[in-house]
């Protein structure tokens, strides 16, 4: 009873919420459509801004970064709203896993910085966090090496990842080192955070997102072993723990790996169904996430709700605004709707 | 004694014998009351080689004496016993004496260096030691070179250990945590030796490998014991080292006070060689003497001096004025006032000094804005107990604790309680207004006060014309005491042509006397002339606006009060009483200090620029201190 009261205001609104998301027929028809038709369909759906900025534009791509950041800027209004209704660790949680977007703002910052860029080209690479932002991003810009990035990002809340990417660079004065760790001290965090969870709470929440650090875990492994030649022992470590069906176990095995083909042998039959007909690295990629949105559709469809409702439905807009995007890019250069299929992941 | 200038000095000049200068030199420093100086006449000086001389042997010997004095510990006598004089052969002996000594000194400070760097790379040892000293094995196993068999031993992340130990288990290298800390393991890594191909992994789990240092060829157990052994032997040639110390303290002891004496009888002569004129057998010596410590010097010039010196006194010249020294003979217990105005500046030979005003008006200040019978109390205990200590300073605490006394009296205050003590004047927070006319008030009456005393600075100095038109002289006060009337008769609303009248004219006065001393075209003399005269205005009028800080304080003190009452009563019984003590201490350090830097800045900005030229210098006759050692400086 207490439980219900106390999610009653945030049961409301993602119930509200869950009626801007599209069903798997829904979205399948809007690929068959032509962008003038589609967008009428998207009515209240939360996309009013996409929607008159490409109508105003008479149906004329925008600049890739203006198109982002008008994807974007959609998740986060819905997560400020969701969040808003948190408090305590609840909220912490949630505003954690919104920090992946500054996290990758500061390997933009980092990569920028390496390849020497002008202040301006990298400002203009970063995603606008509105009321999320948390970054000193002048300053962090300002910096005169990347050294200096990381020990002002010690006065952030990335204090404690930024110390590990330090102790990285220090090491091995590479970027991509840098992000390795960043990556890893984000995945240890979020794992950390949840810990404050009540056992049914982390029970409920932990197959989708043990889903999605899968789907993060089998991909990187992917690209280090069979595009940066990584060893099996080096690509292993750097992937990083508490994912659903890959165990530390099954994720050695899969760290030998030297061809793509010999990957589905290795997986458990719930992954290795799902991506036994994929012939590339994006492919992959593109099966998990419609495997997660599957999962996060069906979770919003529990009838005893919790929090990880919220979480579902931030993970569901999140790849489904993601896949809209790709439908409008496609549309607007006049792609075929079997190629618009293949980028989304979607077989017609 | 003259209470507000410098006692009056006079020039005099010295004609003697030339053996008679150095025992002259000494009772001169010893009577403590002259101050040399170069004579004025240039083309009468001959090159006085022999002091030059005198002079360098006596710096070099001052600098080993001082080298040794300071690594023996040794203090110099308060005072001379016997005066003699040190010719050259024999402070050349001195040299050569204290460089013989140093040369003892210097090996065995050097051998303390020695121990003291052992010591130290000990115990930097012992710190390494302590990463391995959780190891089960001979140290020595880790520093070799095998042939099938890669060893590591490194710090790494806390957080990456399992998965560290997990991907170095796929190259078939195995990890043991032997030292955990806070944040990150010491780690020792092992497996078959391949091509480096681990290093890449370590890299990116922040690996920082760990060196076997080349004394650990031992059990770490083993290894401890030996650099115990070792510490105990160094902290034994130390002892030893402290013991032949005291035995060379002891052995050198007597020779380098003595060797002190002599410095000091040296150095009055080494001092007046450079200043002193000498034609053959004849010398000059110049300097500043009080005139009325005239009798003395020549009291003991004729008891010390057996051929006969003769004495040429005079007045300083008033061009002269700005060389002569000033000479402020003022009582011990004012010494820390006088600091903080020849801080400021010491004043001219003929300039007022303001020592007397500023104690009192600094005092007075002080009680006014910090009045509190506790706190003042406290500032008067403090002064008695740290007296022995700090007895520079002690009266100036003393003073401006017992005016914080009294006015706490007078406001009712104390220890920031406001109805514990009656108040027998005014209470601050319940006369706010009247508390700001009162400040107002005395602002007027110090720039009223300081201007009479800039007027009598610039008669002083003979400079009537300053002293008649310029802004701090009668002119400046006219209008200020014009415009303070008129303000006045303004509130009353009796405003008078007579008050307008009373501001123009010496404005007029001011105008003419500005357009007179400027020049160029005359449309940018009347600017200038009219900006002078507005900014006359202006800063007298901000100078007079500066002292309400005198009442703001006091209100700040009430409200500091208020402010410590509302906490306190916020807290239960024993955090009430904390509150309240700490809330005190806080008042009395943070706002007693800042107050009297307050008081300073007034007394500096408002009062000091209005007439203090500061551009003298004080009297510094030479002494015959071993206490007061130090080289003198070539000109």
């Amino acid at each position: 009873m207490l439980k219900i009261a106390h999610y009653a205001y945030l049961q409301t609104m993602i119930t509200i919420f869950s009626k801007r998301l599209l069903n798997y027929a829904e979205f399948s028809a809007l690929i068959q459509q032509p962008i003038e038709e589609i967008l009428p369909t998207l009515k209240n759906k939360g996309l009013d801004n996409i929607i008159q900025k490409l109508t105003q534009s008479h149906f004329k791509l925008l600049p890739a970064g203006n198109m982002d950041n008008l994807f974007l800027s959609v998740l986060l209004d819905d997560a400020r709203s969701i969040i808003r209704s948190l408090s305590g660790y609840e909220r912490d949680i949630f505003i954690y896993w919104i920090r992946r977007f500054e996290l990758k703002n500061i390997k933009t910052i980092l990569r920028g910085k390496s390849l020497q860029r002008s202040k301006e080209e990298v400002l203009a690479e970063l995603t606008p966090l509105g009321h999320f932002t948390i970054l000193p991003v002048d300053v962090l810009l300002n910096a005169d090496n990347i050294a200096e990035i990381l020990t002002l990002l010690e006065k952030t809340p990335f204090a404690s990842i930024a110390r590990y990417g330090s102790k990285s660079f220090e090491q091995k004065q590479d970027v991509f080192t840098i992000e390795t760790a960043l990556n890893h001290q984000y995945y240890t965090g979020l794992n950390k955070q949840l810990r404050v969870l009540s056992d049914e709470e982390q029970s409920l929440l932990q197959p989708l997102l043990g889903r999605i650090i899968d789907q993060t875990n089998l991909i990187w492994l992917l690209r280090y072993r069979l595009c940066y030649h990584l060893s099996p022992s080096h690509s292993y470590f750097l992937l990083v723990s508490g994912g659903y069906y890959l165990n530390s176990k099954i994720l050695v095995q899969l760290s030998q790996i030297t061809k793509l083909d010999q990957l589905y042998s290795m997986l458990p039959n719930e992954i290795g169904s799902l991506i036994k007909h994929c012939e590339s690295i994006h492919q992959v990629e593109l099966s998990l996430e419609k495997d997660i949105i599957q999962y996060a559709g069906n979770m919003l469809k529990e009838s005893v709700f919790s929090l990880t409702h919220a979480f579902a439905y931030l993970v569901f807009r999140e790849k489904q605004l993601s896949q809209l995007h790709a439908l409008f890019k496609g549309k607007l250069l006049h792609l075929s709707d079997n190629e618009i299929a293949f980028a989304i992941g979607d077989s017609l | 004694m003259s209470l507000f200038h410098s006692e009056t000095m006079r020039y005099i000049s010295l004609f003697m014998r030339f053996d008679d200068a150095p025992m002259a030199s000494i009772v001169l420093a010893e009577s403590g009351f002259f101050d040399p100086s170069r004579a004025s006449s240039e083309d009468e000086r001959f090159p006085d080689s022999q002091g030059v001389v005198y002079r360098r042997i006596f710096n070099n010997t001052l600098s080993e004496w001082g080298k040794i004095s300071q690594y023996l510990s040794i203090t110099p006598v308060e005072k001379i016993n016997k005066l003699i004089t040190i010719n050259k052969h024999r402070l050349l002996n001195v040299e050569s004496r204290l460089n013989e000594i140093w040369s003892t000194c210097s090996e065995h400070k050097e051998n303390k260096r020695k121990l003291d760097e052992e010591l130290n790379s000990l115990m930097h040892l012992f710190s390494l030691l302590d990463h391995f000293r959780n190891l089960d094995i001979d140290l020595s196993m880790l520093q070799q070179d095998f042939k099938f068999l890669d060893v590591r031993l490194g710090i790494i992340p806390l957080s990456y250990i399992s998965r560290l130990k997990e991907a170095l288990g796929i190259e078939g290298y195995y990890l043991s945590v032997y030292v955990q800390e806070k944040d990150s393991a010491h780690v020792i890594i092992a497996g078959v030796k391949k091509n480096n191909a681990i290093q890449a992994l370590l890299d990116s789990a922040s690996f920082q490998s760990l060196h076997v240092p080349r004394e650990f060829h031992q059990h770490p157990k083993t290894v401890y014991s030996t650099l115990a052994k070792k510490k105990k032997n160094i902290l034994e040639k130390i002892s030893i080292h402290e013991f032949e110390w005291s035995m060379l303290q002891q052995r050198f002891k007597q020779e380098v006070l003595d060797s002190g004496d002599s410095l000091t009888l040296a150095k009055p002569y080494a001092i007046l060689s450079e200043k002193m004129l000498r034609k053959g057998q004849l010398i000059q010596i110049n300097g500043w003497v009080p005139l009325s410590k005239m009798p003395l010097i020549c009291d003991i010039l004729d008891k010390h001096i057996a051929n006969p010196v003769i004495i040429e006194s005079r007045e300083p010249e008033p061009e002269e004025h700005a060389k002569t020294p000033s000479y402020l003979l003022r009582p011990q217990w004012l010494q820390p006032f006088l600091k903080l105005v020849t801080n400021y500046g010491a004043p001219g030979y003929r300039e007022f000094d303001p020592s007397w005003f500023f104690t009192l008006s600094y005092v007075l200040m002080f009680g006014l804005m910090f009045g509190d019978a506790g706190h003042g109390a406290c500032i008067v205990g403090g002064s008695l107990l740290t007296k022995k200590k700090w007895p520079e300073y002690s009266s100036f605490f003393l003073a401006i604790g017992l005016s914080s006394m009294f006015f706490g009296f007078i406001y009712g205050s104390v220890f920031s309680y406001e109805h514990i003590l009656p108040s027998l004047w005014l209470s601050p927070m319940e006369h706010p207004m009247l508390m700001l006319k009162l400040a107002l008030l005395w602002g007027a009456c110090f720039i009223v006060l300081l201007n009479i005393v800039s007027i009598y600075n610039y008669l002083s100095n003979s400079q009537l014309k300053e002293a008649i038109f310029n802004s701090r002289g009668i002119t400046g006060l006219l209008l200020y005491t014009a415009l303070l009337w008129s303000i006045f008769e303004l509130s009353r609303e009796q405003f008078s042509s007579l008050n307008l009248l009373s501001v123009i004219i010496p404005l007029m006065v001011m105008f003419i006397s500005q357009w007179i001393k400027s020049s160029g075209p005359a449309a940018e003399r009347f600017l200038v002339s009219l900006f002078e005269t507005y900014d006359v205005i202006i800063a007298y009028f901000s100078n007079t606006i500066s002292f309400l800080r005198v009442a703001a304080f006091a209100l700040n003190h009430s409200a500091l009060a208020i402010a410590l009452f509302t906490l306190a009563a916020t807290a239960n019984e024993a955090g009430h009483w904390a509150v309240i003590i700490l809330g005190n201490l806080f008042i009395l350090l943070l706002e007693g200090a800042i107050v009297a830097i307050q008081v300073l800045r007034l007394e500096y900005y408002e009062g000091f620029s209005r007439f203090f030229t500061a551009e003298g210098y004080l009297f510094k006759p030479m002494e015959l201190s071993p206490q007061k050692l130090k080289i003198t400086e070539s000109s």
